[in-house]
């Protein structure tokens, strides 16, 4: 139903999400829809109370009226307003009982309300009528008429009639606890089908993620360590005998005979220069390998200094120029491992220039935060289709004997600038050249109060 | 007075080929012994493993990379014996790696030899060597 990527358990969070909200709801709005009923009820309630004691009270009035031939106004005043009351509450009882009994669909109960309707209103009718003037026997009729409603039938149809409403109530009140308790065992049942489908299972998945990193990363790591180990070894060991085979060329080339060949002679040479080819494969691969595993030296130094300096080591041969911008930052970063990069580019570019004067340009600008440092020559140039081929290891454009090199010169240049955090590409020459490559170098701007913080902690 | 001996521990024959003309450059004639390994040097200095033998070498010279028992572990095994023969020991490096990890361990060795520029390296070395013992003598 769901996948096991960890990327998708957005989907079963969801979901869970889903279910938990609209239990919630639930949970908040079924019991009330019963209980907004028993509110109106308790009202209902309220006025059948006061109107039970309204016909109390009218009884007693109309009792005294009868007793007593001289009542005085106040008296049949009293009457009068205790029986309008009685008839308005009547009213709203009757109105609000007879919505509860259409809505509970109770042909039953409508018939006993509409009943209790019309005996109210037979004795409303009667004890307005005591109040006109009548003879004495008429009027005696009538309170007995009166007393007789009263006492039997009226008072014990106003008391079912309550009884009735409290029934309703009781009902509406249970039935709302039941559907609070199947709500909250649904909200129950939710959560713990939550737990069980949705929780338990991304948690497994996030665990067994984990392990995969954890078994990946111990991999990698002992792959590297062997890695290391190997090319060390590799290094090492191999330039032993490699060392053994130039001494011993030097010295049977010391020893040759006057009348030895120059075709020997020759292959002695080669043989030199295939010797050396191979000290120098391995020791740019010892260096490849080593780039990264020594922490940087990082500090704030001048920018220009560092390149005059690099200039210095490098044995610029006539007719050639380097060129440096007046004005260069101090920069921090790894100095000798900036150095590194500049002797690999200026060394690049007098190796494979094709005349024999030339020069080579190092300029400094600021772009979007970052330094950008562009070494420039007006050497043949690399085709625009190379441009990312020449930063691969072991990548050459020329023949090796036209050109000593092992290719792998750039591809450390760009592990280089890599550790330094920056980025080096080919790009096009500046505007009004034709020939040369430009190497544009972006370093990334460090305060040096960064470095403190990281030498501190470290 | 006799002359100091020499002692070149080096397994690799064509390294001692080496090591032999580059002391014949400085015109070095003294006599020089030679153990192939750690193990060989050790029994050149102790009799039955820990007893100091009297006749030898006054100076050492120690290449790391050697079976059996390398410099390394001849050089911590050499610094163990209190009463071990007083001689001179020049290690004979490789790399600058090799340089820092024989001067983290702090051995008492007189100095280090470029197996690139042995020649350069031994006149240095010895020059020191020659001052040092003017001073003592």
């Amino acid at each position: 139903m769901f996948s096991n990527n960890p990327r998708h358990l957005w989907q079963r969070y969801l979901v869970a999400l889903v279910l938990i909200s609209l239990s919630i709801i639930v949970l908040n709005f079924a019991p009330k829809a019963n209980l907004n009923a028993v509110e109106a009820s308790a009202e209902v309630i309220d006025t059948a109370g006061r109107q039970r004691m309204l016909s109390q009270r009218m009884l007693f009035l109309a009792t005294r009226v009868a007793l007593d031939e001289g009542s005085s106004k106040a008296t049949y005043q009293q009457l009068r307003s205790a029986t309008s009351e009685f008839a308005l509450a009547q009213k709203q009882l009757s109105k609000a009982r007879e919505r509860r009994d259409r809505a509970a669909h109770s042909e039953e109960l409508l018939k006993l309300d509409r009943l209790l309707d019309e005996k109210v209103a037979a004795f409303v009718k009667i004890v307005r009528d005591i109040e006109t003037d009548l003879k004495p026997t008429e009027r005696q009729a009538l309170l007995n008429e009166l007393i007789r409603l009263g006492s039997e039938g009226l008072l014990g149809d106003l008391d079912s009639a309550v009884q009735r409403d409290e029934k309703y109530i009781l009902k509406k009140v249970r039935r709302a606890e039941t559907l609070a308790n199947a709500a909250f065992i649904l909200a129950l049942v939710v959560m713990g089908l939550s737990v069980l489908l949705i929780f338990l299972p991304s948690h497994r998945t996030i665990l067994k993620f984990l392990e995969d990193r954890n078994t990946f990363e111990t991999t990698l790591l002992e792959k590297n360590q062997e890695l290391e180990e190997f090319t060390y070894v590799a290094s090492h060991d191999l330039r032993a005998p490699l060392r053994g085979m130039e001494n011993l060329v030097v010295w049977i080339d010391a020893d040759l005979p006057e009348d030895t060949t120059e075709e020997t002679r020759s292959h002695l040479v080669l043989l030199r220069s295939r010797i050396l080819r191979m000290n120098g494969l391995l020791s740019d691969m010892l260096a490849f390998a080593k780039i990264g595993k020594t922490p940087p030296d990082v500090s704030t130094f001048g920018l220009r200094p560092a390149i005059e300096e690099v200039v210095t080591w490098v044995d610029i041969p006539d007719g050639f120029t380097v060129n440096l911008d007046p004005i260069m930052p101090m920069v921090t970063a790894s100095r000798t491992v900036f150095q590194q990069i500049g002797l690999n580019l200026l060394k690049n570019a007098i190796r494979h220039h094709d005349k024999d004067t030339g020069r080579v340009d190092f300029k400094y600008s600021v772009e979007d935060d970052r330094h950008i440092v562009v070494v420039s020559d007006d050497g043949p140039g690399i085709p625009a289709e190379y441009r990312e081929y020449i930063f691969k290891a072991f990548k050459r454009l020329e023949a090796r004997d036209k050109v000593e090199g092992s290719g792998i010169g750039l591809s450390i240049t760009r592990k280089l600038v890599a550790s330094l955090g920056g980025t080096i590409e080919l790009v096009d020459p500046p505007k009004g050249e034709t020939r040369g490559s430009t190497f544009r170098l972006s370093l990334p701007i460090r305060e040096p109060s960064e470095v403190m913080e990281a030498s501190a902690a470290a | 007075m006799t002359p100091l001996t020499i002692l070149a521990v080096e397994d690799d024959d064509v390294d001692l080929m080496s090591l032999q003309r580059a002391l014949r450059e400085i015109r070095l004639v003294n006599p020089v012994k030679r153990a192939i390994d750690g193990v060989e040097a050790w029994d050149h200095f102790f009799d039955d493993g820990d007893k100091p033998r009297e006749d030898c070498a006054d100076i050492v010279l120690l290449d790391l990379n050697m079976p059996r028992m390398s410099g390394h572990d001849f050089l911590k095994k050499f610094h163990e014996i209190d009463n071990r023969p007083a001689c001179k020991i020049f290690v004979m490096t490789t790399s600058d790696s090799d340089q820092d990890i024989v001067g983290a361990h702090q051995y008492d060795i007189a100095g280090y030899l470029l197996k690139s520029d042995l020649v350069e390296s031994l006149r240095e070395a010895l020059e020191d060597l020659e001052q040092k013992w003017a001073l003592i003598a």
